[in-house]
């Protein structure tokens, strides 16, 4: 499996963070409040953010699956509007009543361009493109983020349009698929340390582009915490809609650190 | 709770009654602290009202936050200047109904 992770979309992700490393200074990013959505504020100019996720995905029944998603990402903040992401490796494990398998699935960049401030405009806005590569798959994943500030009150929702081709390599992507998605978050501070939420999360499938396929909504709490320059953030998800193939829960903790 | 936490959290836009009690900060420095207020402040945690401190405790905190958010001393100064004259500056009166 570790020889995958050397192809070579790894390793150009991983020159990318290199030389963004010895470029930028040493101001702090911001907290994520939100596992699922993302907010309008950009990195600061200059930071530098290492964030970890882990997403776990639990279907009952016959067919148990257990599939834990991981990414490892850097968040660099460039301008005062633009923050670029590198997701070094993206990787999976899955475990079912057969088995476990981990495979290595894609490298990837994100950019988001903050276009309007969520506290004194009367929304906040930002564009987002993401783009994955990895054996025998291109994804391609564009965001509207909208946010709302109300004093200690953080209302998101992001809108995603996801594009996918698939095949046994990248010369040779025979499937194409689509998601329409989108979320819906609302955080409290607590204190400046500490707050708490729920998050919602609607997807509907469409295989090939011809018609709408699976619409599943998930709902759940979430909770995020700061200490110094360390951030945790989880939400837990609960499948509201009745589709037993799909998973019944899924959770997702993001951890970062600034450097 | 949501009511008592919204009124007066969207920071003041820069005026001229803001200025004249500035004791000598620019417009574009009253500007860049309000920006820094509303994006570097806001990204972390909520933007608190520029009346729920006192002066001092005010430069107390944007020390202390400076040094956590690397903060240069220019930055600092601008979040200070801002945050002070906009304490000191009385809201505008409420404009009469008809």
């Amino acid at each position: 499996m570790f020889h995958r992770l050397f192809r070579r979309p790894q390793i150009l992700a991983s020159a990318l963070a290199g030389v963004l490393l010895a470029t930028v200074g040493s101001a702090s990013a911001g907290q994520r409040k939100f596992a699922y959505s993302y907010e309008t504020l950009t990195a600061p100019v200059g930071s530098v953010e290492f964030e970890n996720w882990v997403t776990w995905k639990h279907t009952s029944g016959d067919g148990r699956v257990d599939q834990f998603d991981f990414r490892h990402e850097f968040e660099f903040g460039v301008t005062d509007r633009l923050q670029i992401g590198l997701y070094v490796a993206d990787w999976r494990l899955t475990d079912t009543s057969t088995g476990s398998r981990a495979t290595y699935r894609h490298s990837g960049v994100e950019v988001i361009y903050n276009l309007t401030n969520p506290t004194t405009d009367f929304i906040g806005s930002a564009l987002y493109g993401e783009l994955l590569i990895g054996e025998g798959v291109i994804e391609l994943e564009g965001k509207l983020l909208l946010q709302k500030n109300f004093g200690p009150v953080t209302l998101v929702y992001n809108a995603i349009i996801e594009a996918e081709w698939e095949g046994k390599t990248l010369k040779h992507l025979d499937e194409r698929s689509g998601e329409f998605a989108q979320t819906l978050g609302v955080s409290y501070q607590v204190n400046p340390n500490f707050n708490v939420g729920a998050e919602l999360l609607h997807e509907v499938a469409l295989p090939e582009w011809r018609a709408e396929g699976k619409s599943v909504v998930f709902a759940g709490p979430n909770a995020s915490f700061r200490a110094g320059r360390f951030f945790a953030t989880v939400a837990g998800l609960f499948r509201v809609t009745d589709h037993d193939e799909e998973p019944d829960v899924q959770t997702r903790l993001i951890f970062g650190v600034d450097f | 709770m949501f009511a008592s936490g919204c009124v007066g959290t969207v920071p003041p836009p820069v005026s001229p009654a803001m200025l004249r009690v500035s004791r000598g900060a620019t417009a574009q420095t009253l500007e860049a602290g309000r920006i820094t207020l509303t994006t570097r402040c806001a990204s972390c945690h909520r933007v608190y009202p520029v009346a729920a401190y006192s002066p001092a405790r005010w430069a107390e905190i944007v020390e202390e936050m400076a040094e956590r958010t690397k903060l240069d001393a220019s930055q600092q100064a601008a979040l200070l200047a801002y945050l002070t004259a906009a304490q000191a500056t009385p809201p505008p009166a409420p404009t009469p109904a008809g």
